[in-house]
């Protein structure tokens, strides 16, 4: 059962901020200040966000900005949950995806060390920078002393995340796991790369448009409280919605082409596991990149899925308005799926200008839309081929 | 003088009055573990541009230590 949410995304530091945001069709992603030999021109940054706000001088050193947002989602989605009572999170579990990790702190450290010539790296550079550094900084924050770990899988990191939290719960190793997503991609280096990369747009972030030019980076950090039934029910809990199922997959082949193949797969996975049939899921959030190659492919991997039904199937892309948040992505859509089946309101897939006779369903586009939703999607496809579906379910 | 550029790191990094800090102070007694003492040489590594080397820091104990450390380094610039 999933009983909290918790984001920070370029909405704002708040799950309030973020559904205001998305479900209105609005847009986080602003221009950057410009930077010398940077292309990118577009993301979805925080909003004047200030670490000194909300991190004391001791923690500060440990806390790469991954990490950072990471304990500020986690937070509010503990309260959220209505999780006081220290000895649940005592025994929780806490796997947190980020497809980058510390690359802020990689990046201070090599700037002195290559540009600056200065031989000495901060001392606190490795454990602020690893990977894990995030779960272990979200375990220490909140006390949460079971099982803790980090997941990476690019763009699919917060879903593999939120899966492996799941079979914890199946297991019965835990009752509450915190899972979900972190990335702060905004160094420069980072930024170069990406630019490198070639596949970011210069103008706008236009989901299935025929005019779709690329994705754009976002930041940000998405938790999710998911906890077994019986314990939410004995303490009352508020349940939004029931993570049915999930699907995973890897495309074994193009690193950054999509396959349909993997694609379809991950998706019938999840819907057999959820145990449901197609024509039962009627909101898909869809990875919805922006780019040419994913959304063809994904368009397509709809229709092998769910044949007739794809065509009654809404489906957007909240990365039109939130940007691409690297690993944080799964878990800021899956917290927009839960809220849009728990507000019965479709977020839309904004700055769609033109239909694309390839990409031809109905993406609910630049108006959000009224309507109930008892089972829905959500998707994740990252580079490497790593693919993550996640299936939701009204509550029961 | 490196003593008072010391006791200005140590104050700073822990947050402390540095009228509580003198030459006798032992690190352990301010709370100061093994990482915080490696981020306070740090600090002063960076402002003496020196580098303590590894063997030493085991030795450091008390703020004289690394006033003394700190001094050979420099003087053997």
């Amino acid at each position: 059962m999933i009983t909290g949410l918790g984001v920070v995304s370029g909405f704002g530091l708040s799950t309030e901020a973020f559904w205001q945001g998305v479900s209105q069709g609005q847009c986080a992603i602003k221009p950057l200040d410009p930077l010398e030999g940077i292309k990118m021109t577009l993301g979805a940054r925080l909003p004047d966000y200030d670490e000194k706000q909300f991190f004391s001088k001791d923690d500060l050193p440990l806390l790469d900005r991954f990490s950072q947002l990471a304990i500020l989602a986690a937070t509010q989605a503990v309260a959220d949950a209505g999780l006081t009572d220290s000895s649940a999170l005592a025994d929780a579990a806490a796997v947190i995806g980020s497809g980058g990790g510390g690359k802020h702190t990689d990046e201070e450290g090599y700037k002195k060390l290559y540009q600056q010539n200065n031989p000495r790296v901060h001392p606190l550079a490795i454990p602020r920078g690893m990977h894990s550094a995030v779960a272990s900084s979200v375990s220490k924050h909140l006390g949460i002393k079971g099982p803790v770990f980090s997941v990476a899988s690019a763009c699919s990191s917060g879903a593999h995340a939120i899966i492996q939290g799941a079979m914890l719960i199946q297991q019965g190793l835990v009752d509450v796991a915190l899972v979900g997503g972190t990335d702060a991609p905004f160094p420069y280096g980072l930024l170069k790369a990406w630019d490198a990369l070639r596949v970011v747009s210069a103008d706008a972030c236009r989901p299935f448009s025929k005019d779709r030019s690329g994705m754009i980076l976002g930041e940000g950090a998405g938790i999710i409280v998911l906890e077994s039934a019986e314990h939410a029910s004995k303490r009352g809990a508020r349940v939004y919605a029931e993570l049915a199922g999930y699907g995973m997959s890897s495309d074994a082949g193009h690193i950054t082409r999509p396959d349909i193949e993997g694609i379809v797969k991950a998706m019938r996975s999840a819907l057999e596991n959820a145990g449901l049939q197609p024509q039962e899921i009627e909101y898909v959030n869809a990875h919805g990149t922006g780019t040419m190659a994913n959304d063809l492919t994904e368009t397509q991997a709809l229709h092998r899925v769910f044949g007739e039904h794809a065509r009654s199937l809404a489906i957007s892309s909240t990365k039109s308005m939130h940007g691409h948040a690297l690993g944080a992505s799964s878990a800021l859509e899956l917290v927009a799926t839960v809220l849009a089946m728990h507000h019965g309101k479709i977020p839309p897939t904004i700055n769609y200008t033109e239909a694309d006779e390839e990409c031809d369903l109905d993406y609910v586009p630049n108006q959000p839309r009224d309507m109930s939703i008892n089972a829905a999607m959500s998707n994740s496809f990252a580079f490497g081929g790593l693919n993550a579906v996640l299936v939701l379910k009204k509550k029961p | 003088m490196p003593l008072n550029k010391i006791i200005d790191a140590i104050a700073t990094a822990i947050d402390c009055d540095k009228q509580h800090i003198t030459p006798a102070t032992r690190l352990d007694s301010l709370g100061i573990d093994s990482l915080k003492a490696i981020n306070i040489l740090y600090d002063l590594e960076e402002e003496f541009d020196i580098e303590v080397p590894n063997e030493e820091i085991a030795e450091l104990t008390t703020v004289h230590d690394i006033e003394v450390a700190i001094i050979k380094l420099l003087d053997a610039k």
